[in-house]
């Protein structure tokens, strides 16, 4: 029960009666915490360019990182879907340099062979000249340059992809005849002057003259054929020692390469099939996947440099906030707010931003990665996890950044702040 | 002085007595700042102030005036001595329960106002029930509630920008009215204001003064002392003179 003076209004003066309102009444748990961001929020809101402008640190962060794993995500897609096409129907045996010395090589009835397994396109075998070759239209050699030869099949050109602009490849027929034939790329032929194959033009080899038969443009992501000569298999076949050891080239169906490495060794060579290197695409695959995940470590690290950087920028504008606000401060301390309360109000504002930054932040890289897949025609892959990793990592960054001047906040003395 | 009526005021919430026991009492209570160098800006003082008294600290600039009214407030630690408000022994307690004890028994109002500029009238009311754990919608309605009180069920939604002074003040008054405190402390509440707009606002302070609350009020302000009950004159750190006024 309260008891009251006599006052004014007893003595009929006019004057505001204090109206019968409410007590203080303790709400359900946690509405004080409710209402310290909700009052961080207000806060916020009463600052918004300030806040929008520390929240782009964040924000560029997230993007980056977001951005980053997207793109990461959406090209090895992209490239995993190329990959299928053309590498993952590849293999190579190959033979080693003690066998090539030794004299190991295989025939055509062994490449034969290996075409006849299941799964093979095409097969066939190459082998290259360890010194560049030098190549003249004349005997005289009055103008050579040099370039790099290699022997190879009909069915390595197959296998390969190989396309012409003049002539085309040479047959088995050439090849079991011995015939001394050639194909040049286009870039050679340029540059000795073929502008056809009207005539049956000839090219000279180290000397020896060949009849060209084709102008061949190298395959895409074939460079070693670049500016190269082909002839026959036959250095291949006598396990030259002045070329390479030789190579069984197999182009396989999709799928089919696995089956194909265990068995085209035993096919290409039978009397040492262990002796041989075979090389598939999962060996390819790890070794990009390998290449992936160090750009993508590289990169991550660039993102989180520039998080580390936008969370410094955070906690420097809300250090200098605390300096600006120790009035407020100090009033809410006057009012009730104990320090953790000022404490947490100030880790709030810079979760909000945090959050906020995290949310643009998240929406930029979307973009990013969206622009980019649109301009290179890449189908977009990106995990649903991200979209909420980016605002939820700005939060805790934001949670990080805010907390050392939040706790200098709550260490300010309100006697201090509030004299006038 | 305190009349021994019954007369009932819920605003002010907690049932007590306001006869009964002193609502402050200082024993030797002195404040020493460390420094360097060491300065002494209150010398032990004792004093008691009654429940529903309202007294004016009067005394020159530099005389420990505001060192006294934040060690009432509990917004500062005294370094000598002993300040029970209303029979808790502050010294005793630790920050968060004095914390709890200036929110729940003391409302301030500050001569520079200390409003937030960028929130509305009802907003700077409501924001002193946020750390009690109240409600959006209870602090919403008190803060209307106890905007209407001091004439400003009009200026709800006004931001403090947009207010006159007197307006400024009475917006800060409804805020130390919002949790319902037993003892108003003022500091020098009419040093940015007009002699008209002083006016209203000194007689709102006097009107709830009437209504029961304990108002002590620092001044260097005669005319505004004089409208007190009691004016502690503190001179040089130390209390000089304390005297009842003829109200």
């Amino acid at each position: 029960m309260v008891r009251r003076k006599r006052g004014a209004h007893e003595k009929g003066i006019a004057v505001p009666r204090i109206e019968e309102v409410p007590g203080r009444q303790r709400s359900r748990f946690g509405a004080g915490t409710l209402g310290i961001a909700t009052e961080a929020l207000a806060s916020l809101r009463g600052r918004s360019l300030r806040s929008w402008m520390t929240a782009i640190g964040i924000a560029l962060g997230i993007a980056a990182t977001v951005a980053t794993v997207g793109l990461s995500a959406t090209s090895a897609a992209a490239i995993a879907e190329r990959f299928d096409a053309t590498e993952a129907t590849r293999v190579t045996v190959s033979f080693s340099n003690a066998m090539r010395d030794d004299g190991d090589a295989p025939g055509f009835e062994d490449t034969e062979r290996v075409r006849g397994l299941n799964g093979v396109v095409d097969a066939g075998m190459e082998c290259s000249s360890d010194e560049e070759a030098v190549l003249s239209r004349t005997a005289e050699q009055y103008y050579t340059r040099t370039a790099p030869l290699y022997g190879a099949e009909p069915g390595t050109l197959d296998a390969y992809g190989f396309t012409f602009v003049e002539g085309g490849p040479f047959d088995e027929g050439h090849v079991h005849r011995g015939d001394a034939v050639a194909l040049i790329d286009a870039v050679i032929a340029r540059e000795l002057g073929y502008a056809s194959l009207d005539g049956g033009p000839m090219i000279y080899i180290n000397g020896e003259s060949y009849a060209v038969m084709g102008i061949f443009e190298a395959p895409t992501g074939e460079a070693q054929y670049t500016g190269s000569v082909i002839i026959g298999p036959r250095p291949c076949i006598e396990a030259d020692p002045a070329y390479s050891p030789v190579q069984v080239f197999i182009r396989t169906d999709l799928g089919a390469a696995d089956k194909v490495a265990e068995e085209a060794p035993l096919a290409v060579f039978p009397e040492l099939p262990g002796e041989l290197s075979v090389a598939k695409p999962s060996d390819l695959r790890d070794f990009r996947k390998g290449v992936e995940s160090e750009m993508q470590a590289l990169l991550l690290g660039l993102a989180a440099v520039s998080l580390v950087i936008g969370a410094v920028s955070v906690s420097n504008t809300a250090l200098v906030s605390v300096m600006e606000r120790r009035s407020e401060i100090g009033l809410r301390r006057a009012v009730g707010a104990a320090r953790r309360s000022v404490a947490m109000q100030f880790v709030w504002e810079s979760t909000l931003i945090g959050l906020g930054g995290g949310l643009v932040g998240t929406v930029l890289g979307v973009d990013v990665v969206a622009l980019v897949s649109l301009l290179q025609d890449w189908q977009i892959v990106f995990d649903p996890v991200l979209l909420a990793a980016g605002p939820a990592v700005g939060a805790v960054v934001g949670v990080v950044a805010g907390a050392y001047p939040a706790w200098r906040a709550s260490r300010i003395p309100p006697a201090v702040t509030l004299r006038t | 002085m305190v009349d021994d009526s019954t007369l009932i005021l819920p605003s002010l919430g907690a049932d007590r007595d306001i006869s009964a026991a002193a609502l402050i009492e200082l024993r030797g209570v002195g404040m020493t700042y460390p420094g360097p160098p060491p300065v002494q800006a209150l010398r032990p003082v004792d004093l008691r102030v009654e429940a529903a008294e309202y007294v004016a600290i009067v005394g020159p600039s530099g005389s420990g005036k505001s060192t006294l009214l934040h060690l009432l407030g509990l917004l500062d630690i005294p370094t000598a001595g002993t300040y029970l408000l209303d029979g808790h022994d502050t010294s005793e307690l630790k920050e968060s329960a004095r914390t709890r004890l200036r929110a729940e028994k003391i409302g301030f109002i500050f001569q520079a106002f200390h409003l937030m500029a960028h929130r509305t009238a009802t907003e700077n009311v409501a924001m002193s029930l946020v750390y009690q754990g109240v409600s959006r919608r209870r602090r919403k309605a008190v803060a209307r509630s106890k905007l209407e009180l001091v004439g400003l069920a009009h200026r709800l939604d006004a931001l403090p920008t947009t207010l006159s002074g007197g307006e400024r003040q009475r917006v800060a008054i409804a805020r130390a009215l919002a949790a319902e405190p037993s003892l108003l402390l003022c500091d020098e509440p009419t040093g940015n204001l007009d002699s008209a707009t002083a006016e209203q606002v000194l007689t709102l302070i006097d009107s709830l003064h009437d209504q029961g609350l304990t108002v002590m009020m620092i001044t260097h302000d005669e005319n505004v002392a004089a409208r007190a009950e009691r004016i502690v004159t503190i001179r040089d750190g130390s209390l000089a003179e304390d005297g009842l006024t003829s109200k």
